[in-house]
């Protein structure tokens, strides 16, 4: 009965993704460290050393290892503390995006009637939302801030949320034990709370893991136009814009944040699909 | 039919539902009263309207598909259908508990029957922790389910199905209710299981003085544990006898009709008699006896006119027309 015992008969259909684990991983405690870890001050300059490129090419130095940029910045440096940028603002989007979508979308769904009319056409609305267009409009008028990328983020994540959870509170609330618990003089928001969210965590968990590559590309777009995190804060979609003007002689200032974005999002992506196998109740056993 | 120690009296209930060919009466002018340690069984096939009834007592009945358009729920003197969400759940689980069909989906998956049971502890009697495990584990007992203590740490995954409707029976009994309400609860049930099942409902009774409203579409189960039997064709009431006079001498056609449709294991087996016809739709004219299209002895009046209710003997009403005296 119990799950975990490794069973003959079933084989384990996918293994452990162990790269894209070892990888979300690596990217927590560099974000979380970045100070302690960097080799260098990623905002010191040193215009002796700029342009210099990584330390397996010709005029490589080991000091730099993965070059530095045209005022002579560590790039690894200002890679890693852009991890932890990048990760802050998909995790304070998340965090505002979630918890407004699981109760809009709980109420939506368990209450249903004109309340969920009324929640899931502002979803609608919101899901609709040039959130580009938004946030260069915010940094043109209030200023270009890190606060202000998570909350356009959150503007979209919320009604995702919203959506997913109100179809899965659709289907929950049908089961005879939200109706025993009404029988028993349950509340609403007791069984919002008691019943029903525990039934949607792991869509939640799901869905949560694959918006965080959501996030750090959305946000490395807006930070790349101009409408994100202001220099001279080290972000990947920063450095790639900063690089641009060098693509052809010095690429490595574009490519190697561009690299560290399509690690993240991919092992992030890669993690949230097992997560969805893995927990799908169908798939579990009963 | 009132008398001094009626715990639950329905009268002329009559509950509404929508679908897209307008509005229905699904359960029609619907009457019976359950006293303190009775067993009242609401027999029909399905879509007679008898889950609807009693899930309306408690107005559970599905919103905003149905309403309850008219009629008197009093539970204990008190009128339900006059009380708001609030006053209502002082009735719910402390007064009156439910058990239903599937015992799947009566449990949460993710919490386990200690905390379940512990649940509906705290909703109705505010003990301590350890009191709760130990109540738990008494209700559980009390149940037949062995090992009680393991019982409380499983998840309902773990369990048979047998198992699983004891709980339902131990979280039903937790806030010591007194009527408690029966909707098809050994039909997900193995034959065997079943029989057992019936047997502690029906010792439990006796323990606590419950009444229950047994809703089943199984006359085996009805012989079993019911003191009286309402027949309900089509949204009404057509008969109603204590268990024995139905089953020596159930008066109106439908009722003999669904005794027919039985199994005799102590005959040779011969070709059972299924009831010809579908049942009327809820949507349906409701014009005259709803079941004289299938009746075999059908008058003409019975087409034009409701039948009105007659007594064939002290206790034992009938609807119809072929029984007028």
């Amino acid at each position: 009965m119990t799950a975990n015992r490794y069973d003959p008969a079933f084989p384990k259909q996918r293994g452990k993704p162990w790269i894209a684990l070892g990888i979300v991983a690596l990217t927590m405690v560099v974000a979380v460290f970045a100070n302690q870890l960097v080799l260098h001050d990623p905002e010191a300059v040193d215009p002796a050393n700029a342009l210099l490129p990584p330390v397996l090419f010709e005029g490589g130095l080991l000091e730099y290892p993965l070059g530095t940029d045209r005022l002579g910045r560590d790039i690894l440096s200002r890679v890693m503390l852009g991890t932890r940028i990048s990760l802050s603002i998909a995790a304070m989007a998340l965090a505002f995006g979630g918890i407004v979508g699981v109760v809009l979308g709980m109420i939506a769904g368990y209450r249903g009637g004109w309340v969920d009319v009324v929640i899931m056409r502002l979803a609608d609305s919101f899901l609709a939302f040039p959130s580009v267009l938004i946030a260069l409009v915010l940094a043109v008028t209030i200023g270009a801030r890190m606060e202000l990328v998570a909350l356009v983020l959150g503007l979209v994540l919320w009604a995702r949320f919203a959506r997913l959870i109100r179809g899965e509170v659709l289907t929950w609330k049908e089961r005879d034990f939200v109706a025993l618990a009404r029988v028993s003089g349950a509340t609403g928001r007791y069984i919002m709370i008691r019943h029903l969210l525990p039934n949607v965590a792991n869509s939640l968990v799901v869905l949560a893991t694959l918006q965080v590559g959501w996030a750090i590309v959305v946000e490395a777009s807006l930070t790349f136009l101009g409408a994100g995190v202001p220099p001279p804060t080290p972000t990947w979609g920063g450095m790639v814009a900063e690089g641009l003007d060098f693509i052809e002689s010095a690429w490595w200032i574009s490519l190697m944040p561009g690299i560290a974005i399509l690690l993240v999002v991919f092992a992030f992506n890669v993690l949230g699909d097992w997560l969805r196998d893995k927990l799908d109740p169908q798939l579990r056993s009963v | 039919m009132t008398s001094a120690d009626t715990l639950l009296q329905v009268n002329d209930l009559t509950v509404e539902v929508k679908g897209a060919r307008g509005v229905g009466r699904a359960v029609d002018g619907v009457s019976f009263g359950i006293s303190a340690g009775e067993t009242l069984g609401v027999v029909g096939e399905s879509g007679s309207g008898k889950s609807l009834t009693c899930l309306s007592v408690i107005r559970l009945n599905p919103k905003p598909a149905s309403r309850i358009a008219s009629g008197s729920i009093r539970f204990d003197g008190r009128e339900l259908l006059e009380l708001d969400a609030e006053g209502l759940r002082a009735y719910r689980g402390r007064e009156i508990a439910m058990i239903l069909q599937d015992p799947m989906t009566s449990l949460n998956p993710v919490l386990t029957i200690g905390d379940q049971i512990r649940e509906a502890l705290k909703l109705h009697r505010g003990l301590s922790r350890a009191d709760e495990t130990r109540v738990a584990e008494d209700l559980l007992a009390r149940l037949r389910v062995p090992e009680p203590h393991r019982v409380l740490r499983s998840y309902p995954h773990e369990l048979s199905g047998g198992m699983r409707q004891r709980v339902v029976g131990a979280i039903a009994l937790a806030g010591r209710p007194r009527l408690l309400i029966a909707d098809e609860p050994t039909t997900a049930l193995d034959v065997t299981v079943q029989a057992a099942y019936l047997a502690l409902l029906r010792k439990l009774q006796r323990e606590e003085g419950l009444a229950i409203l047994f809703v089943t579409h199984d006359l085996g189960a009805v012989a079993r544990i019911c003191d009286r039997v309402a027949v309900m064709y089509g949204g009404r009431i057509v008969e109603s006898a204590t268990t024995a006079t139905f089953f020596s001498g159930a008066a109106h056609p439908y009722s003999r009709a669904l005794l027919r449709s039985l199994p005799d294991v102590s005959k040779p087996p011969e070709r059972l008699e299924p009831i010809p016809g579908q049942p009327p739709s809820v949507f349906a004219a409701r014009k005259g006896c709803l079941f004289a299209d299938r009746c075999p002895e059908v008058q003409a009046r019975c087409r034009e006119l409701e039948p009105p209710q007659s007594s064939v003997a002290e206790g034992h009403f009938v609807h119809c027309w072929a029984r007028q005296p």
